[in-house]
């Protein structure tokens, strides 16, 4: 929840009425404010996937050998905010396989399961799970909360993880 | 842009459909098998209205004399495999041409209730009926 | 125009000193940097003739769910970015559109000696008549459709104070009397979810205190922020989910602070 004490002056004029704040600060577009730093960003996963999602969002038109885009830059982010969410320490990083459309599927074989977040854009997961053993399979459709699949992911670990919940 | 989706009669039952395979992009590793094989990635279509998933048609290829290996592993080196038009349609999967810039064989696969969409057994029944056409070595076709 | 919600909570001198109204969509792939003059253009003639160059913003998306709370993306990917953010500012200097590829936003201050506060509903009107005219750049140019993902509203309030430790006087969640604050940076959020359960948006509260540039007055910088994914790509979805967030917000400015602050801030009802 908290922050350090990182920032503690916004310069204003007036004291009674206006509240001048230097240009730089009046641009109060909250899209970049609100960060809550995770604690395992050292993670291996974070390491692999700043250089694949860089591979991916810069491949080369063509590199299916037909039309293929490279992989949005909206749904890399989408994905890189996803697996920052889904993260679990004793879960090894998952491959990430383009689409020629600029989608990006999520995947994990192990443990006698194959778990498959086909991300076809941003907000818009088809997320499957295979029982290896018993030839189960569970669909999901997903937009933007990962609840339901947080246990998929649990039992792809390789043992039992610590949680700490915050 | 796409053909509107379609199933082509021109392209018959025994008629070969090719699907480039990136070495790099497409094949993953499977812990469960403790081997290399293709995503199931691989066998989806593109996610627009009218988009399939692009595929070369041998015949067409051969029909301009063309090396069909050369053609399908340039400009950039891939794998790719085949399978036949029965084993489309007998997944509920339409064919048909859709030639673009630069490559006159081109064609697409599409689903027939969703275009843009196959199911997870679609999938399944096209990469069963698969076989490497240029192999990516120790690579098995999977998904 | 939209009406004020009638049992909403309303101050006549509020702290308000800021609102954002903004919506993130999917880029056209057809935009280049050769288009910008045309935006420039489109919103020159709405009252925004200035124009400034700023660093684009990353995507940002809320997401639930998971073991781990809302991420803040560190590291960077991607080819380098192409595109600018840019700002087109009115000639007093109280209102400002921005634009980048992906995103769009207003914003006013407040600068009282100037003109007093429009009102949300002012400020949305303008928000979505900026919106409706990129949305047929984008259909006539671009040959590309607006299609929203995220959508949010911002209050920024500053609250001036004599001192930090007083901050209870303001605000009912904090107690810290006993301890002689140099400053306060804390931030909250919570999770807005549908009828059944669904999480759709997040409200995020920022405390933050800061000073004038003489370093003589202190204050309380009290944001509040109202994300997430509208029900539709449309523009009407956005805007009935910019509305819905303003009352959210109220409402809880009203019930995060005190009743002496109510008095001071002349609430009406």
């Amino acid at each position: 929840m908290s922050l350090a004490w990182k920032e503690g002056t916004t310069a204003f004029q007036d004291s009674q009425k206006a509240r001048y704040i230097q240009p730089d600060q009046f641009i109060g577009s909250a899209f970049t404010s609100y960060r809550v730093v995770v604690p395992q960003n050292d993670s291996s996963w974070v390491r692999i996937l700043e250089e694949r999602l860089n591979e991916l969002t810069s491949l080369p038109t063509g590199w299916d050998g037909y039309r293929g885009k490279p992989v949005s830059f909206q749904c890399a982010y989408f994905v890189a905010n996803m697996l920052e969410r889904l993260y679990q320490p004793n879960v090894p990083a998952p491959s990430l396989v383009p689409g020629s459309d600029g989608s990006l599927q999520v995947e994990w074989h192990r443990n006698m399961f194959d778990v498959e977040l086909d991300v076809l854009d941003a907000q818009n997961i088809v997320a499957t799970r295979v029982n290896c053993k018993t030839d189960d399979e569970r669909v999901i459709e997903i937009e933007n909360d990962f609840s339901e699949i947080v246990d998929w992911i649990t039992a792809l670990s390789s043992k039992k993880p610590h949680i700490v919940r915050t | 842009m796409a053909a509107q989706p379609y199933d082509e009669d021109d392209l018959i039952d025994v008629d070969i459909l090719i699907r480039r395979v990136n070495p790099k992009q497409h094949v993953v590793f499977d812990e469960n098998t403790g081997k290399k094989r293709t995503s199931s990635k691989l066998f989806s279509p593109s996610s627009g209205p009218n988009d399939g998933m692009s595929v070369d048609i041998q015949k067409l290829i051969e029909n301009d004399g063309v090396n069909v290996q050369d053609f399908v592993s340039t400009p950039t080196f891939t794998g790719s495999v085949f399978f036949d038009v029965n084993s489309a349609r007998n997944a509920g999967l339409m064919v048909g041409y859709d030639p673009i810039v630069g490559n006159p064989y081109h064609g697409e696969v599409w689903g027939s209730s969703k275009p843009n969409r196959f199911t997870k057994s679609q999938k399944r029944a096209l990469i069963n009926s698969s076989a490497w056409l240029v192999e990516i070595p120790g690579v098995d076709i999977g998904g | 125009m939209n009406k004020r919600p009638e049992n909403l909570p309303d101050f006549t001198l509020p702290p308000l000193d800021e609102v954002v109204i903004g919506v993130q969509f999917e880029p056209s792939g057809n935009y280049s940097s050769i288009h910008a003059k045309d935006i420039w253009e489109l919103f020159k003639g709405q009252g925004y003739p200035t124009p400034q160059e700023q660093p684009a913003l990353d995507p940002s998306f809320e997401t639930f769910g998971g073991l781990n709370p809302q991420p803040g993306i560190n590291f960077k990917f991607g080819p380098p970015i192409l595109h600018s953010r840019f700002w087109f500012i009115s000639p007093d200097k109280n209102h400002l559109v921005q634009f980048q590829p992906d995103r769009f936003l207003i914003n006013w201050r407040n600068r009282p000696e100037i003109n007093p506060y429009p009102r949300f509903e002012t400020i949305a009107e303008s928000f979505e008549e900026c919106l409706k005219a990129l949305h047929k750049f984008f259909d006539r140019s671009l040959q590309s459709q607006l299609e929203i993902n995220q959508a949010e509203v911002t209050y920024i309030n500053i609250i001036p104070v004599n001192n930090l430790s007083c901050i209870r006087e303001w605000l009912r969640f904090t107690n810290l009397d006993q301890i002689d604050l140099e400053g306060v940076n804390f931030n909250f959020s919570e999770a807005i979810k549908t009828g059944s359960g669904k999480p759709y948006a997040r409200m995020s509260y920022s405390l933050q205190s800061v000073t004038s540039e003489d370093g003589k007055m202190n204050a309380l910088k009290l944001t509040l922020t109202f994300r997430g994914k509208p029900e539709g790509t449309g523009i009407a979805e956005a805007m009935e989910f910019a509305f819905f967030g303003r009352s959210k917000i109220v409402t809880r400015f009203t019930e995060l602070t005190t009743d002496k602050a109510h008095k001071q801030w002349n609430r009406k009802q």
